[in-house]
């Protein structure tokens, strides 16, 4: 390790930035002004798309939470089932900070950078983060968390008034843009054996899960189906 | 502000924002604990992955409102169409962009025959 090692570049900070201007940021816009319509359309006001946005930074609870408002769930119901959505993110921010912290700075760059680390983040530190320096690594991503979740707060409340402009169907095809770049994206970051057999593991678990245990059922399928592939993986190293 | 909307935002913050940062400051926490090259790390990264694949194929069999009124098979075929061009041109973009429009051309043209 060198001696800039100890340091973070934070002029990689405004590299990130620019990071927005990708497929990722293009393919977020569209589910973000989506969230928006989908707020208005539950009879919201706009600040909450805005604040559940700033606040949460994951829309699959954003769209728990609210819709269970709606139905008047209390409030420790609603904590829970929107820490369910949530923990998928406690592997997706340990893989980002191993590949982006420096080992013996602080830990408050570290605290702040994992709030804006979902599945895009992960995805993109597989992809592009990998490849720099060291130094410039965290900065970059936090840069670009921060710039992402600016243009995604504009996101929502432009998809909130511009609810019913566009087409149904073009509507629903913008919607469905995230999930297919998430797709995508695992087979684009897949090195070793180990990961196809996660992204079979996880496709075949999850209809069972979805029936058998439907409150963690991304939960198990992820820990099962990755520990299957994990292992699976591990015996394709070595051959018998 | 209103009582409701108080109650709102209070919901927000600690039934939203607390119960989803709990998770990541654990991975905080595990991310200093782990080696970064070490098998722990390896399995995680398999685990995030069948995660992320559970989530889209769970999107796609059970999706929310707005694309409840789409087909199975026009979702299903969009994930298709995405990793089929994406693998013919290596390119991430027109994998999305093939995703895009075999939604349109699924729901526009293929439906009406059906």
């Amino acid at each position: 390790m060198s001696t800039e090692d100890t340091h973070y570049d934070w002029s990689a900070f405004w590299q990130g930035t620019t990071g927005v201007f990708s497929l990722a940021g293009l393919v977020m816009c569209a589910s973000f002004l989506g969230f928006g319509a989908l707020v208005r359309g539950m009879g919201f006001e706009v600040w909450p798309a805005v604040v559940t946005t700033a606040v949460i930074w994951a829309l699959p609870g954003q769209v728990v939470l609210l819709t269970l408002v709606t139905e008047g769930a209390g409030l420790l119901a609603t904590a829970l089932a929107v820490s369910f959505t949530a923990v998928r993110l406690l592997p997706m921010v340990t893989l980002v900070l191993a590949k982006s912290a420096l080992p013996g700075t602080g830990r408050t760059p570290l605290y702040f950078l994992a709030h804006f680390i979902a599945v895009t983040l992960w995805v993109l530190t597989e992809q592009k983060v990998v490849q720099m320096e060291r130094a410039r690594r965290l900065p970059w991503l936090t840069g670009l968390g921060c710039c992402l979740m600016l243009v995604m707060l504009g996101m929502n409340v432009a998809g909130y008034y511009l609810t019913g402009v566009l087409p149904l169907v073009v509507a629903a095809a913008l919607a469905f843009m995230s999930p297919c770049f998430f797709f995508i994206s695992l087979f684009m970051n897949a090195r070793a054996r180990a990961d196809y057999f996660a992204i079979a593991a996880g496709t075949a678990l999850i209809p069972l899960c979805m029936r058998l245990v439907p409150d963690y059922d991304l939960a198990v399928a992820g820990f099962v189906g990755g520990t299957v592939a994990y292992f699976a993986g591990r015996a394709a190293r070595r051959p018998i | 502000m209103s009582d409701d909307d108080l109650h709102l935002l209070m919901a927000i913050f600690v039934a939203g924002g607390l119960a989803t940062y709990i998770w990541r400051a654990m991975g905080v926490y595990a991310a200093q604990k782990l080696s970064p090259d070490g098998e722990l790390l390896r399995w995680l990264s398999c685990v995030a992955t069948a995660i992320v694949a559970a989530l889209c194929i769970k999107l796609a069999i059970a999706p929310p409102d707005i694309l409840k009124e789409t087909l199975l098979a026009t979702r299903l075929g969009a994930y298709g169409a995405g990793i089929a061009v994406y693998y013919a041109l290596s390119n991430a973009p027109a994998g999305v962009g093939a995703a895009f429009a075999t939604i349109l051309i699924m729901e526009e043209l293929v439906r009406p025959l059906l």
